[in-house]
Formats: C-alpha cells, sequence, structure tokens
C-alpha cells in the first residue's frame, strides 16, 4: 500500500473500565477541546482584529459562477 | 481488483485585501492564473484563454470570469485524489503570495476555500467531484441520491444557513441551495442529481456531482471521495445499493439532513418506513462490506470501509462532540458556539432569535434579477440592525420571552460570525483552519505532508493523469503546445497525443497533425488531411467548410454540405443553427426559424455554447415580430451564468443583413450580444441596455 494508514482510531484509547478511568478520559476530553477552542479562538481575534467584517464580505462577493 | 477513476474541482474565493478601490474577481483571479503562467511549468489550455494545465497533470483557469478554480488531474485512489486537492491549495496560496505587493505587506491576495457568500449575493463557490463509470447497467441516480442525501453527515463544510435572518448554523450551508432533484444547470437551478453527459473520454461515462462542498478535513475528503467512489462501483456492477432506502422525498430530506446536527432526524422511505441519515449510510456500508472481495471493487474498498465505519460509530454513539476535532461542520459548531457565547449570544437561544428577525423580513427572492436582489438584501439587512426595527420587536420579544439586547447583538455580530466561517477556510497560515492544524489541536490527516508538496509538481501514479503530467513537464516553455482533458496537441511539431483512454499506461504514439483531426476529445487519424472537402472527409471538416464558406458568401456550397450533415444527424443542435444562418442570409426566414425550433426541442443534447446561439436567434425573431423578448433575454441571462456558455462566433454578417429591419437600437444591442457570446466582451457591457437591465433571470 502507498498510503498512510490512519492511526489514530487504533490508538484511541481503550473503553474505561472503571469510574477512575472513566473521569480521566473525560477530563482528557475536555481539556483537549479547551485546548482547541483557545487556539481557534486566538486565531480570529488575528484574522480579524482591526477589521470591518461587512466591508470584508463585500470585498469577497462572489460575482457570478455557481 | 477494479480501477476507479475520480477528480475533484475547487472554486476559490478572491479578494484584493489592503486596496481602498476594490479590483474585480475576474481581474484577481487573471492575476493569479498568470503568475502560474510565469512561475509554474505548464502548457496552455486548449479550451480556456486564461488557463493552464501543469505538470502534476491538474488544470488551473479563470472560471466564469470571476474566480480561479482548480481542477485536480485524474486519480485511482482517495488518498491521491486528496494529496491534489491538497495540493490545489497549497498551489493558490503560493500564487497569491507571490502576487504581493513588493514592499507593501498588507496588500496582498487572500483565497479562501468558501462554499457560500454572506455578502447578499446569495451565490455560492462550487466544489464538484467527477466519477467514472462503465454505465451499462441502466439508471445509477435512483442508488446514489439517497447516499448523497445522506453523506453531508460528514461530507459537509458547516457554516451558516445564508438566507436565514438570524444565525442558523447548518451541516452544509451550499446544499440549502439546492431545491430539485434533477437538474442539468449548476448555476440558477441546482439539483441533487446533475443531468451532465460530457464524458470526457473514450469508452467510460462520468458521474459529474455538484452536491458537495469545499473541504479542509482531510479525512471528510477523503470519505467524500472514497464512499461515493465505492458506491458508483457498486451500482455501476448492477447491484442496487438505494434501492430499499428510496427517500419518499429526497430535496425535503436532504434539508432535513442539513439541518440536523444530532444527526438522528428520521428521513421518510417510500416504503412508509423512515431511517435516519446515519441509518442509511449503514446501509451502504453494510453492502459494501459483504462486497469488498468483488472483482468490481477497488483494492482500497477495506480501507474505505474502516474509515467510514469508526465515523459513522462515532457521531452515532457520542454525537458531534466526538468528531469535533475531526470533521468540517463539528470543529465549526463547537468553535462557533463558543465564540457565539463570548459576544453575548446563546446559542440554545438562537432558534428563538431567529424566528423573531425572520418574522421581521421576508426571505429574499432568489428568481429576481442579481443586482436588485442584492440592492434589496443589503438594505433589509440594514433595516435589521435599525433602532426602528428593534422596537417594533420589543413587543414579539418580551411575549416570547427573548430578549431584546441578546437579539440587538445578534443582529450586529452576524457579520462578524459570517466573516469567521470564509477565514475559516482562508488558505495560508492566518486561515483559522489552518493555524488549529498547524497547532496540533485537529486530528483528520491522512496523507503525508511531503507527499502534498510532491504532488504540487508531480502526477498521480497511474492513467492518463501521469502522462499528462509528464508531457506538459517536458513541453513546458513551448507556447505553440495546447492541452485538455483528453489530448495534447503540439504545434511546434505538428503532433497531438491522444489522452481519451483514461488508463493509457504509457506516452504515444504521437499522430501528425496533417492526418489529425481532434474532436470532443479523440485524435481521429483521417488519412487524407484537412483540405479534403468532399464527401470521404470528415463531418467535422465539412462543417468547418460550410462555416467558412458562409463567411465568403457561398451560401450554396453551405446549404449542400450542411443538409448533408443533417441526413447523417451530425451534431444536430449545433449544425442546425448554421442552417439557420444561411437561411436568413438568404432570405428563407421561415425555415430558419423552423430549424431553430428545432434545435431548441433538442437542447438537451447541445453543447453549453449552442444554447445561447439558439437563444440569440430567437431573441432576433422576436425583434423582427415586435413582440415580448423580456422572455427569451431572461433565459439569455441565465444561459450565460454557465461554464463553457460562450466561444468565437461570427454571426455580425448576420445582424448587418438584418439592420434594416431591425432597426438601429436593437442592431446595437444585438452587436453587443453577439461580441458576448463570442466571448469578447464581458456581460456586464449587456447592463447599459435597458431591455437587458430589466429582464429577470429565467
Amino acid at each position: 500500500m502507498r498510503f498512510i494508514e490512519r492511526t489514530n482510531d487504533e490508538q484511541r484509547r481503550q473503553a474505561p473500565s472503571g469510574d477512575a478511568d472513566s473521569s480521566d478520559a473525560l477530563d482528557q476530553a475536555r481539556s483537549d477541546s479547551d485546548r482547541m477552542l483557545a487556539v481557534g479562538d486566538e486565531a480570529i481575534r488575528r484574522a480579524l482584529e482591526g477589521g470591518n467584517s461587512e466591508a470584508f464580505l463585500r470585498s469577497a462577493m462572489q460575482q457570478g459562477g455557481e | 481488483m477494479a480501477e476507479l477513476l475520480f477528480g475533484a474541482e475547487t472554486e476559490y474565493a478572491v479578494v484584493w485585501h489592503g486596496f481602498k478601490k476594490k479590483r474585480p474577481g475576474e481581474e484577481t483571479a487573471t492575476e493569479l492564473v498568470q503568475r502560474a503562467r510565469m512561475q509554474l511549468p505548464h502548457v496552455q489550455d486548449m479550451s480556456a484563454s486564461h488557463g493552464v494545465f501543469l505538470g502534476n497533470g491538474a488544470r488551473l483557469y479563470v472560471d466564469c470570469r470571476t474566480h480561479p478554480e482548480y481542477c485536480t488531474p485524474e486519480c485511482t485512489d482517495p488518498w491521491d485524489l486528496v494529496r491534489q486537492v491538497e495540493a490545489g491549495h497549497r498551489i493558490l496560496a503560493s500564487l497569491a503570495l507571490k502576487a504581493r505587493v513588493e514592499g507593501k505587506r498588507d496588500k496582498a491576495i487572500l483565497c479562501f476555500r468558501s462554499n457560500v457568500d454572506y455578502s447578499g449575493s446569495f451565490a455560492t463557490w462550487a466544489s464538484h467531484e467527477n466519477y467514472q463509470f462503465n454505465g451499462g447497467t441502466g439508471e445509477l441516480s435512483p442508488q446514489l441520491i439517497p447516499h448523497l442525501v445522506t453523506r453531508p453527515i460528514y461530507t459537509g463544510a458547516g457554516g451558516f444557513h445564508p438566507r436565514s435572518r438570524g444565525l442558523e448554523f447548518t451541516l452544509a450551508p451550499r446544499l440549502t441551495y439546492f431545491e430539485r432533484l434533477v437538474a442539468d444547470n449548476t448555476t440558477s437551478i441546482r439539483g441533487i442529481w446533475h443531468d451532465k453527459s460530457e464524458s470526457l473520454s473514450a469508452g467510460y461515462r462520468r458521474m459529474h456531482v455538484i452536491c458537495g462542498e469545499s473541504l479542509c478535513s482531510q479525512l471528510a475528503l477523503f470519505l467524500k471521495f472514497g464512499v461515493t467512489a465505492i458506491i458508483v462501483a457498486m451500482a455501476d456492477a448492477g447491484l442496487r445499493p438505494g434501492e430499499t432506502v428510496q427517500l419518499s422525498d429526497p430535496v425535503s430530506a436532504l434539508q432535513t439532513v442539513v439541518g440536523d446536527v444530532s444527526c438522528t432526524a428520521k428521513l421518510p422511505l417510500s416504503d412508509k418506513h423512515s431511517r435516519t441519515a446515519i441509518e442509511i449510510q449503514r446501509h451502504y456500508l453494510e453492502m459494501a462490506e459483504a462486497h469488498i472481495q468483488d472483482e468490481f471493487m477497488p483494492s482500497w474498498a477495506g480501507a474505505v470501509c474502516r474509515q467510514w465505519r469508526v465515523t459513522l460509530d462515532r457521531i452515532e454513539t457520542e454525537g458531534p462532540a466526538a468528531v469535533a476535532s475531526t470533521l468540517d461542520w463539528a470543529i465549526k459548531l463547537s468553535l462557533y458556539s463558543h465564540q457565539a457565547r463570548d459576544l453575548g449570544i446563546r446559542w440554545e437561544a438562537l432558534e428563538a432569535l431567529n424566528s423573531l428577525l425572520d418574522l421581521s423580513s421576508p426571505q429574499p427572492d432568489l428568481d429576481q434579477d442579481a443586482d436588485s436582489l442584492l440592492i434589496e438584501e443589503r438594505a433589509l439587512r440594514r433595516k435589521l440592525r435599525s433602532e426602528e426595527e428593534f422596537d417594533k420587536l420589543e413587543m414579539l420579544a418580551r411575549a416570547q420571552d427573548v430578549d431584546i439586547d441578546e437579539l440587538k447583538t445578534l443582529a450586529r455580530q452576524r457579520e462578524r460570525m459570517f466573516e469567521i466561517d470564509m477565514r475559516f477556510g482562508e488558505l495560508g497560515a492566518a486561515g483559522l483552519f489552518e493555524a488549529m492544524d498547524k497547532a496540533g489541536v485537529l486530528d483528520h490527516r491522512m496523507v503525508a505532508e511531503d507527499e502534498v508538496e510532491r504532488a504540487m509538481t508531480q502526477p498521480p501514479p497511474h492513467g492518463r493523469a501521469k502522462i499528462r503530467g509528464q508531457v506538459v513537464q517536458k513541453l513546458a516553455g513551448n507556447d505553440e503546445a495546447r492541452c485538455d482533458w483528453q489530448q495534447i496537441v503540439d504545434h511546434t511539431n505538428g503532433r497531438a497525443l491522444s489522452l481519451s483512454d483514461p488508463f493509457i499506461k504509457e506516452e504515444g504514439p504521437w499522430l501528425p497533425l496533417v492526418n489529425t483531426e481532434i474532436h470532443d476529445g479523440q485524435v481521429f487519424n483521417i488519412g487524407t488531411g484537412f483540405q479534403d472537402s468532399g464527401a470521404a472527409s470528415s463531418p467535422y471538416s465539412r462543417r468547418q467548410d460550410a462555416a467558412d464558406r458562409i463567411l465568403s458568401g457561398d451560401f450554396a456550397g453551405a446549404e449542400v454540405l450542411l443538409r448533408g450533415l443533417l441526413e447523417e444527424c451530425f451534431m444536430l443542435p449545433s449544425t442546425r443553427c448554421h442552417m439557420a444562418r444561411v437561411l436568413v442570409m438568404t432570405d428563407r426566414e421561415p425555415e430558419a426559424r423552423d430549424q431553430i425550433n428545432q434545435a431548441w426541442s433538442i437542447r438537451d443534447h447541445a453543447d453549453t455554447y449552442v444554447v445561447p446561439r439558439m437563444l440569440f436567434f430567437q431573441l432576433v425573431f422576436a425583434l423582427l415580430d415586435e413582440t415580448d423578448t423580456a422572455g427569451v433575454i431572461g433565459l439569455m441571462r441565465t444561459a450565460l451564468r454557465e461554464s463553457g456558455a460562450t466561444l468565437d462566433w461570427a454571426i455580425v454578417p448576420m445582424l448587418d443583413h438584418l439592420r434594416p429591419r431591425i432597426g438601429e437600437e436593437n442592431y446595437e444591442f444585438l452587436k453587443v450580444l453577439a461580441k458576448v457570446l463570442s466571448g469578447s466582451e464581458q456581460v456586464l457591457e449587456l447592463e447599459e441596455f435597458p431591455q437587458w437591465r430589466i429582464a429577470a433571470f429565467n
């Protein structure tokens, strides 16, 4: 095979076997989600900084096509 | 195992950023393609003056005179296609970066993988797919439509409903415009099933899918291409994978699917039962798994099925949160709901807020003229943000227990949320998806970074794309070479190479041009060459001879040739248009009208550029009759939105012939229209004529 098999599913944590594991997994998922949102928020702040959204959308107007 | 072939087309939104004066999309798109001509090995596109074929076998051109479009080379597995789609993004980003004004870092061209235009024009940027099939086993559409309707649960780009007055999240914003089951149009009337029959290869057919979206997630792209190709293969082999999941109303079901972020809505089936989108996808998956070892299946089908199953399992058992770092729509749902909360808008209150704003203003009427629609829409948007409007809504808000301040925030922050959605797919490091990906918080990759880099310059390893890419690299710099999907012509050396066999394994043989004709993508060896205009020459030669005779005034000679071609049923719509021209020039107008009526009755079989020509004749006849022209002009406006609607056409001598009868004003209008149809003037030039301005799109 020439392709890279997606491996993250194989690497995913096994189903939690007890309350402690379940709680850890949940904490980890929350932490991952928080980090993703923090990175996203910062990217949004940088991308939109000092801009005018209405003017931006006008400048991007699709003038034909599909 | 079978070999399949598929490819993708992406339209990009482009913006000149940092300039006070707005530049038209065409100027920006042309700038990018010209950069490609200066900087990348290429051969000029045979069918588009502003287009090139690149050394990786892809095509880059200016589409609809407004935006750049990148068409991947044909690929034989979904990993290659993901690489090539990603390569297209990188190529565009790189060209945009190089177009940056020297010394002025704040002035740049920005490119976006966007799907819908939030400026009020209600236009979209398309992302189409193509799947090759044999076509010997009946209709594909019933087998594919339930799949196309339900796949947005993993292929949706996510975003906001472009016609909502408030802020309505949807799995697939572009698909909210699909209001027909079947259509042959790609612009104004979009169908879930695109009824286009343009093979672009010898011995195969091509399924053209228009109800898809530009995606950022590699996993979503992989599933979009891989799963759809597998279902096409099953249907093409005679299986009936869609048979027991026929939807009672596919158009309505599609709108249900794209509006349901829980992916749990039940969709009514024709057999009176109902199933969720996930259940319908599982039905297809189980059939694919049952046939995984069959001859017609590609070798990679098992790998696709594994990813398909894992994705459905995740969505079904844990909901959108389980794919919130993996699939486009779910990443956006998580990010945008968080942003909205930060702005003071509760995501869970949106439904009530939206319904109030919807009550306040009518839905846009998309049937009206594009300019009028834009003016009206922008006025409505301003009204929705005015204090007077909030005063009117306050009573209603109280009655429905809605916080009027939250409503004001929503109305005033909509544009910001729309900009965020466009910025999500911005190419380059500033794009939101790319920034998040670079930070390592996403989980979507299917191909290696160095393979994407390689795909920017190298073709896929199999099929005609490999040969095309290799030949383009060899001929790069040869201004006399031309390329399209099915052939390469090297005028310098007087030779042509056919690529009509999609699975061609090696280059050649090149045929000498003097004995060669290229039509509908096939290189024909006609022995005696172009010069022979007698009965032995090919129909293409005879029709060209007829066209030349019309221009030289030999109408009798042209008529003999054209009548012979009509008897042979050769390309009837366009041949009838040629014949009508001869008949008008020889003052046999009733016969000309009959030819155009017959051509119109079979317009579904006409090339795209022939339809505006038929309408041109109809318009001429209506002007001669002094009857209402609004209807036919409306149809013309719509027809000219199609890609490929214009082609060089020497019709002005006919107008000169009719000038005394149609009057000066009409003559001037028709002359400009003729130039537009020939591709030498822009449609905008017609806006100065009142009869054009007042006609609505039909």
